[in-house]
């Protein structure tokens, strides 16, 4: 049998040839296929080539079916491992899973990138986001006496 | 070869975690708000200091609503004991949680993992919890604890009030908090009652029923909820589907089932049945329906007297007896149990309980078992009651109460 393939196109020019069936768990890709708008490739700006290899990666794993069968629990493992990734890398990801809307690979990113900050001090956390702190030295206190607990 | 891989993961993970305190890619605010989502409460607290756009964020409404995590798989039990520390008399509020992956039909122990108490609640009664939240009385005033961000409020008195201003012997003073489903708020009630001090045909009871809104504009206060029947609350109070249920007196001792519905804000009443008893009924939710659950023959008899409001518009209770399993007779005669609520499997939660009251009003209290902590569910329908144990870090307690069981976490701002 032979599958249906597309060709998508990174922000740096890069093409990547995936079957169609795997491509579409990109709702914002099965969207476009359904306009029938992707003869010539679908034209990704807002995803570079280091990132959409990614994303395809993951895709192709949960194409799950008779030819590709995986259980949950290898599919849990399999995460944790495709997860291991410079946090920066992780953070484009978390923009390409919401532009491409993929939920399942949006969700691991955001909790994996949960996981990752949830014991960072408010500083760290202003100079991973980089946000500026707008309390002042009183206001700020305030916030944190309300709130000791958390900070044991 | 494949361990040393593993190894390798880990150590790149640690170290990348540590040195990335670096800038990362800019991600719009509302996907960040997707990512807070997904942190624990003590983080989500912590984080409140970032900024002023993060702070009014984490207790704004939609956000929180958002984290409503009803029902979570971990049932928490809330459990209060006294213990000495150098001859000195203290308390602790204990959050202690079912084993995870145990599911509420098999869970069989619960493992004390927070420890929740704050200075505020020294010689309060912890009275209930609902939704995650908690209700800390000392007659008059009340002061609502939320477990999960552990945010404490302290209510405003009821300076309106014409019956707590008295000092009144009989008076008597109950608070309870309850959610409105419709417009989704967290609202507490306020019922303050007493006799008119005349017996026989010309007894009446005097009653208030006051409702103060939760994370509302806190100046508008306790408000007056008007009531055709003034009652005598007498027996504990039962939240459920956004409804509040009690029996009172209206005229005289005989009971009347009383309900509040906290959307409507209405006050309804009806007749119980004439057969039921009221004094040791307590109010429990049977599959969905308001029922009462008699303990007054458990200990001599060990049998239990259920009745159940089948239908509410046409007034009709069903009743029924049940007798304690041959098994389990022995716990039953030996420890006076209590009912502290049902859990979402309909079970009846039982608390041994030292403390008793006669009709007459005398206090009895007995020995406690302090060393071992447990409650009981017990299952109506199969008629079976299992033990639960309550696994506490070693205090010399002098005594324990659970305050009740929980599975909401609530993040709302008070």
């Amino acid at each position: 049998m032979s599958s249906k393939m597309i060709v998508l196109m990174s922000s740096d020019g890069q093409s990547f040839e995936v079957e169609e069936a795997v491509a579409i768990q990109s709702q914002t890709i099965a969207h476009m296929v359904e306009d029938d708008c992707v003869a010539d490739g679908i034209p990704l700006a807002n995803v570079e080539s280091k990132i959409l290899v990614k994303v395809i990666e993951y895709c192709k794993k949960y194409h799950v079916d008779e030819a590709n069968p995986i259980s949950e629990e290898d599919l849990n493992k399999w995460d944790e491992k495709f997860m291991d990734l410079e946090q920066s890398t992780i953070f484009e990801l978390i923009l390409a899973a919401n532009y491409l809307n993929i939920k399942s690979l949006f969700d691991l990113t955001c909790q994996t990138v949960a996981d990752m900050i949830k014991g960072k001090t408010p500083e760290e956390i202003r100079s991973t986001f980089n946000i500026e702190n707008d309390f002042t030295p009183e206001e700020e206190e305030a916030v944190r006496k309300e709130n000791q607990w958390a900070f044991e | 070869m494949k361990r040393k891989s593993r190894v390798t993961i880990r150590r790149r993970r640690r170290r990348d975690m540590c040195k990335s305190h670096e800038p990362m890619p800019y991600i719009p605010f509302d996907l960040v708000i997707e990512i807070l989502t997904r942190l624990p409460a003590k983080s989500l607290m912590r984080f409140k200091s970032v900024s002023k756009l993060w702070s009014s964020l984490i207790c704004s409404r939609t956000f929180t609503n958002r984290l409503l995590r009803v029902p979570s798989f971990i049932q928490r039990l809330y459990v209060t004991l006294t213990f000495l520390d150098n001859s000195q008399r203290k308390s602790k509020l204990l959050s202690s949680s079912s084993s995870p992956g145990s599911d509420i039909s098999t869970m069989s122990s619960f493992v004390v993992d927070r420890d929740l108490t704050t200075p505020s609640m020294k010689g309060y009664y912890l009275s209930h919890v609902l939704r995650g939240l908690m209700c800390f009385v000392k007659e008059p005033s009340v002061k609502i604890y939320n477990t999960t961000t552990r945010q404490l409020v302290v209510l405003p008195d009821i300076e309106e009030s014409n019956i707590i201003a008295e000092d009144h012997k009989n008076k008597k003073i109950m608070y309870r908090i309850g959610h409105d489903p419709v417009g989704d708020q967290y609202k507490v009630v306020c019922i303050v009652a007493r006799s008119n001090d005349e017996f026989g045909e010309l007894r009446r009871y005097l009653s208030e029923h006051w409702v103060f809104i939760l994370g509302g504009d806190k100046s508008s206060g306790w408000r007056k909820i008007p009531c055709r029947s003034p009652h005598l609350p007498i027996t504990q109070i039962l939240s459920i589907n956004g409804r509040m249920h009690y029996l009172a007196w209206v005229q005289k001792f005989d009971p009347m089932l009383v309900t509040f519905d906290f959307s409507s804000e209405e006050i309804s009443i009806l007749q119980a049945h004439e057969d039921i008893r009221w004094f040791k009924s307590n109010p429990i939710e049977y599959y969905g329906k308001v029922a009462l659950l008699n303990l007054s023959d458990l200990k001599r008899e060990c049998t239990m007297n259920l009745w159940v409001m089948e239908d509410v518009e046409k007034n009709m209770w069903s009743e029924k007896t049940l007798a304690v399993h041959p098994s389990q007779m022995d716990i039953v005669k030996s420890t006076s149990l209590r009912v502290a609520g049902t859990t979402r499997n309909n079970e009846v939660i039982l608390v041994p309980h030292n403390i008793r009251y006669t009709l007459t009003g005398e206090v009895i209290v007995e020995p406690q078992n302090t060393t071992l902590l447990y409650i009981f569910l017990y299952d109506l329908q199969k008629n079976l009651m299992r033990k639960v144990e309550i696994k506490e870090p070693p205090y010399h307690t002098k005594f324990w109460d659970v305050v009740g069981l929980d599975d909401v976490e609530n993040f709302m701002y008070l």
